[in-house]
């Protein structure tokens, strides 16, 4: 997954945020993710650590302060502005509110009409055959077209949003946090569909989640954000064997539905202990929470004065992670005899 | 929602049919079921307050000099030394058969006078309600665009307490203005009777200045919140030109709200004209009511005022019934 050049869509040393002037608010430092053809890039981390900035930046609809994104390694800027827009369509977001992402005014039929065609070129009737089957891949009824979206429920909303992704034909999907908002019964119904249109469509995703069953469950790589910052990028395997002590945190903060541990028995995260995202501490920028770093282990003081780089961490290159103490067992592992 | 799924597509066609059996039948009995009880509860508040007001109506008519005498026979000839209940029971027959009463003062039935008096406050109401509307809407819609795109900042927040101030603008301080600007200093217009549009232009202007400012503040706030939402992101980003956009996803969503306030508005504006026509000296329906209260014109204060309160009410009931064809989620209480 190191490999730009087999990579659909890649972000490469992304630093963005919104804003301008002395008002202005950086969000992502440096953010290097390459999405593989194919595959499911999940991106994971606590809220405000720019999850959703980078699917802003990835389907263009924010410009990075620094660094590029590429599309089938071609640098989107370099293009025309037919080419961009063309290049925008093979690119489809699913927003995270599958209610305020549809509008309350209009039948599913005029909004995948819309989608379809945009500028209203063709006659109404012209779209049925099509619209027909986005509902159907999205397993709704026909009947729902003339509908209105308040008769639908939230994870019906989210298959019509879904449909309407679909209605360009989009190689890459990025989804982010779909099903945050619905029922874990409906939410299961809606990660089956994902999975079930990537293999009938090839399509490519980019998983924005909070949650981490949910990541392991959907994705092929990982990507973890922490203020901004990716600590640490792999496999799946990420999360079952981390390398960097904030996914390892991450983990062993999931609540355990035996109740045998807490969040808290595993030292876990306090949200007062979570440092502003607009101010971010100096080196590390884990440093002030790391349970193996500067707080613990008095010789580690190079934490706090210099950042780690997002380095390999196996000869594979199925590892990277952004800190100075990585925790061995990773590398043992494929080290070892 | 998945039992209305089979039926549904079959009962969208005719407007009967969608009546019968749908959320209209129980949203149409619930409307009409207010209609009747606030013109019953109008019907008696009414009789109620006109009596409780100090003053007599007999006295009124013959005059400071007159006799004990001569009062007690005019209060005999008009009913009023009747109990109560027996004067409500007769204005009520009255009413049964579309009889309103007769003037205590002139001797004319009400409405006879409401026939010639009633269209120049109809007339008045209308055009106020035309420059609150084509003041509100263009002018609300800009405001928001402009804010929600963060142009014109100065001018944007400044316009909230310039609405508030102009939204505060009694009629009578709006009218004196009004004719002290135009008719006045500049003379353009006249400053009271005269004919035609013109005499028109001014006490139109006084009752809608103040319903303007609140409907343009309410529609700049609406028009915010819509661009606000993912759908408008969603469908910029496909390129959608402004006036599509506007026109397809900003305004349908926008109207809702506004029609709501809307109907209250022409409702105020109702009542506006009773100060407009008082300060432009206009012969309507309610520079009468004025007349009429001062003289314990019970018949005639009843009257007008219960053809106003019909006139509010049926109004209200246009709004709701348009409401519920615009977005059906009215008719079930399934707005979000």
């Amino acid at each position: 997954m190191t490999h730009t050049d087999e990579s659909v869509l890649s972000a490469v040393g992304v630093s963005a945020g919104y804003g301008s002037g002395p008002r202005s608010r950086s969000v992502l430092h440096d953010v290097n993710v390459a999405v593989r053809r194919g595959g499911t890039m999940g991106i994971v981390g606590e809220s405000g650590s720019g999850k959703s900035t980078l699917a802003q930046v990835l389907v263009g609809r924010l410009t990075p302060i620094r660094g590029v994104v590429r599309l089938d390694g071609t640098d989107v800027r370099r293009l025309s502005r037919r080419e961009r827009f063309a290049a925008r369509r093979r690119i489809q977001l699913v927003p995270q509110d599958p209610y305020s992402s549809l509008d309350p005014r209009m039948s599913v039929e005029r909004t995948l009409a819309e989608a379809i065609d945009p500028r209203g070129r063709l006659r109404a009737g012209a779209h049925r055959e099509r619209i027909t089957e986005l509902l159907e891949s999205v397993a709704l009824d026909g009947s729902a077209a003339k509908r209105l979206p308040h008769e639908f429920s939230g994870g019906q909303r989210q298959r019509i949003v879904i449909a309407r992704a679909l209605a360009v034909r989009p190689e890459v999907i990025i989804a982010d946090e779909v099903t945050s908002s619905l029922d874990t019964s409906v939410q299961a119904e809606i990660l089956e569909l994902l999975l079930d249109l990537r293999e009938r469509l090839g399509l490519t995703y980019v998983f924005i989640t909070h949650d981490l069953a949910i990541a392991q469950y959907m994705c092929t790589d990982l990507s973890v954000l922490y203020l901004g910052t990716v600590i640490e990028q792999g496999t799946t395997d990420v999360l079952t064997r981390p390398a960097h002590p904030y996914t390892e945190l991450l983990r062993d903060s999931r609540p355990d539905p035996s109740g045998r541990s807490t969040p808290a028995a595993a030292g876990g995260l306090a949200t007062e202990d979570a440092a502003d995202p607009a101010n971010p501490p100096s080196g590390c920028v884990f440093h002030p929470r790391c349970r193996y770093g500067p707080r613990t282990h008095e010789d580690r003081t190079r934490c706090a004065v210099e950042p780690p780089i997002l380095a390999d961490l196996l000869p594979s290159r199925e590892r990277r992670a952004a800190c100075h103490y990585p925790i061995k067992a990773v590398i043992q592992d494929e080290e070892g005899p | 929602m998945a039992t209305t799924a089979a039926g549904a597509p079959a009962v969208r066609r005719g407007l009967a049919r969608r009546v019968a059996g749908s959320p209209w039948a129980g949203y149409l009995a619930r409307r009409l079921g207010g209609v009747v009880a606030v013109l019953a509860f109008l019907i008696v508040v009414t009789f109620m307050i006109v009596r409780w007001v100090p003053g007599d109506p007999a006295r009124q008519i013959v005059g400071l000099t007159a006799g004990e005498e001569q009062v007690r026979q005019v209060r005999e000839r008009l009913g009023l030394t009747e109990p109560l209940w027996r004067q409500f029971g007769t204005y009520l027959r009255g009413l049964a058969h579309g009889d309103l009463g007769t003037s205590f003062t002139t001797g004319q039935p009400v409405s006879s006078m409401l026939s010639q008096r009633l269209p120049l406050t109809v007339e008045l109401a209308m055009s106020a309600l035309v420059i609150v509307l084509v003041v509100a809407i263009p002018l609300g819609t800009a405001v928001g665009v402009a804010q929600q795109r963060g142009r014109a900042r100065v001018a944007t927040s400044s316009f909230g307490v310039g609405a508030s101030v102009i939204g505060a603008m009694p009629e009578y301080i709006a009218g004196t203005v009004l004719v002290y600007v135009f008719a006045l200093t500049l003379r353009w217009l006249p400053v009271q009777g005269g004919s035609g549009p013109t005499a028109m232009i001014l006490p139109a202007l006084s009752i809608a200045i103040a319903p303007a400012a609140v409907l343009t503040r309410l529609v700049r706030n609406e028009t915010a919140a819509v661009l606000s939402q993912d759908y408008i992101t969603m469908a910029m980003s496909k390129r959608l030109s402004n006036t599509r956009l506007l026109l397809r996803h900003v305004v349908p969503n926008v109207v809702t709200s506004t029609l709501t306030l809307g109907g209250l508005i022409l409702v105020a504006l109702l009542g506006g004209t009773v100060v407009a026509e008082n300060v432009f000296n206009m012969p309507g329906a309610g520079a009468e009511i004025v007349h009429a209260i001062v003289r314990r014109d019970y018949p005639e204060v009843q009257g007008i005022i219960l053809v106003l309160g019909l006139v509010a009410v049926l109004i209200n009931l246009i709004v709701d019934v348009t409401l519920g064809l615009l977005d059906p989620r009215v008719l079930t209480g399934a707005r979000s």
